[in-house]
């Protein structure tokens, strides 16, 4: 008698383990699958927002002369920002014939990377020569600004000034940080 | 002095329906189109598309939407809900009865005073009618039937009322596809407007018109709604998307075919 009691208690106890167990599997699972997922907005996005002064250009009416950051920009990081899919991804719109330099047609990785360059806006070879550093840095902060009668496509990456219908996940952000500003401004000056 | 009032505007309202409705499914330009119009001549996305993926569209067996096709003739005739209708038990031989409604839609439907799109009226026949649950969006059956539906009128110009009750949602549909939205501030029309013919990144833009949805796309690996692919040009912008059902879609919707109105339905398409 008493070892049947002894053997029914221990099997409660077994089964009453195992049940928590697959409960808290089956919880934790759900957990996973049921945790919030906000998309990120992008690589590059910033939610820091420098402050800036327009003033009137020479080859635009519109310029930014005095730098977004205390660093300098460094061109290298401006070119991976440039080409990066979710920061600049100005190859969208863009043709540059010294990325396109880059692209080994047998590696696929460097045609992603550096290659399918569209034909949205002007070839920016030679930029650096055409525009000041401040142009640069007002084409990138707020091209509507740089070109007020283009009605232009070009997105601005350093202002939120007139966007609606902003994806959640991407409100209260900019496209692009200041210090890619500053980089990317230095990789377009070495465009001659 | 009515009736030659009527004459003209039959032959103003005829004047840019010059697309080929030969039934052969394939487009030839409207050019030009009619005054006001955005752009002076239509060109379907298969017109932009390569040799290679508009042979796929055009041969039945190489096709990868036609699979849906046949599921979608199928589903026609199957019975299901509480009513134990099928829809054809309604509407008899698709080749006959569903001719030509895809070329009209969205269309104003008095019941909600709304423009209703085809897929929107497919799952309200079946609630409605068929007392069975509505399809949800994006599913392989729904999509089989929308492709099944909208074959019947392959090769058909589209002609969708552009007046009448129907007006004050165009003009919204208008005013969302030409406003700028999402973080890089571009509108619709920014994109396929101004440059269709022109490559974004890798990919070539056409004139973003939907005649040819459901579509497979190569770069989706799969056939996919217009809903999908709206939803896809918001991402870009990164702009909110559009909701299954809601109003700001039928609008759109209503808009984008009243715009190609001429071009013919070449429904499935394939796209790369
Ligand atoms: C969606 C399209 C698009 C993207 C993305 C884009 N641009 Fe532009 N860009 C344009 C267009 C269009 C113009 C020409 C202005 C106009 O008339 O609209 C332009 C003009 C310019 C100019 C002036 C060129 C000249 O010769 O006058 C520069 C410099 C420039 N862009 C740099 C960039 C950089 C750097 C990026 C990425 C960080 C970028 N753009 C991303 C569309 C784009
Ligand atoms: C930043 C550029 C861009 C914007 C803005 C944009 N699209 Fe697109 N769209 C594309 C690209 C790229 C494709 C793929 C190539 C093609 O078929 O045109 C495409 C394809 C399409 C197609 C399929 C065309 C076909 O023949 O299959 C439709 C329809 C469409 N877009 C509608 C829209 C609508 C509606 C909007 C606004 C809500 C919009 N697009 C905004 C870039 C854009």
């Amino acid at each position: 008698m008493k070892h049947t009691i002894r053997i029914i208690c221990t099997s409660i106890v077994a089964c009453t383990l195992c049940l928590i167990m697959v409960a808290d599997a089956f919880a934790q699972q759900r957990r996973v699958v049921r945790k919030p997922k906000l998309p990120a907005c992008s690589a590059g996005a910033s939610a820091v927002l420098a402050r800036y002064k327009v003033e009137k250009g020479e080859a635009l009416p519109a310029t930014i002369r005095k730098s977004l950051t205390k660093k300098k920009g460094d061109a290298e990081k401006g070119l991976e920002a440039a080409v990066n899919r979710g920061k600049g991804n100005c190859l969208a719109c863009h043709q540059i014939a010294s990325v396109q330099a880059k692209v080994d047609e047998s590696d696929a990785e460097t045609v992603k990377t550096y290659g399918n360059h569209g034909e949205l806006g002007p070839p920016l070879n030679g930029v650096g020569a055409r525009y000041s550093r401040g142009e640069l840095r007002m084409i990138l902060v707020d091209p509507k600004k740089a070109f007020p009668d283009a009605d232009t496509v070009m997105p601005a990456y350093h202002t939120r000034n007139g966007l609606k219908d902003v994806s959640r996940a991407c409100q209260r952000r900019v496209m692009l940080s200041a210090q890619s500003i500053e980089d990317i401004v230095a990789f377009l000056e070495g465009l001659k | 002095m009515k009736l030659a009032l009527l004459t003209m505007l039959i032959v103003i309202v005829s004047l840019p329906g010059q697309a080929s409705a030969a039934g052969d499914g394939k487009t030839e330009a409207v050019k030009p189109t009619a005054e006001g119009h955005p752009l002076k001549e239509l060109w379907s996305g298969y017109h932009y598309a390569e040799p290679e993926v508009r042979n796929m569209q055009d041969s039945e067996a190489d096709n990868p939407a036609m699979v849906l096709f046949k599921k979608g003739e199928g589903l026609w005739k199957q019975v299901d809900g509480r009513a134990n209708k099928s829809c054809a038990s309604c509407h008899g031989d698709a080749a006959k009865s569903m001719r030509g409604a895809a070329a009209t839609y969205p269309a104003f439907f008095k019941l909600t005073e709304k423009p209703q799109t085809l897929t929107g009226r497919i799952n309200l026949c079946r609630e409605k009618f068929m007392e069975a649950r509505a399809f949800p969006y994006e599913s392989e059956p729904l999509l089989a039937l929308t492709i099944f539906v909208k074959r019947q009128s392959k090769g058909m110009a589209l002609a969708v009322a552009e007046d009448g009750p129907l007006k004050p949602f165009l003009d919204k549909g208008k005013a969302y596809y030409t406003s700028r939205r999402g973080q890089l501030a571009i509108s619709c029309a920014g994109c396929h407007e101004k440059y269709a013919g022109k490559r974004y990144r890798s990919e070539k833009l056409s004139q973003g018109h939907a005649n040819g949805f459901p579509t497979y796309r190569k770069s989706w690996k799969t056939t996919g709604s217009l809903l999908k692919q709206i939803n896809q040009c918001l991402a870009r912008v990164r702009a909110n998307p559009l909701k299954a059902g809601s109003d700001n879609l039928a609008n759109l919707q209503l808009y984008l075919a009243s715009k190609a109105n001429g071009l013919v339905v070449e429904t499935p398409a394939v796209r790369e």
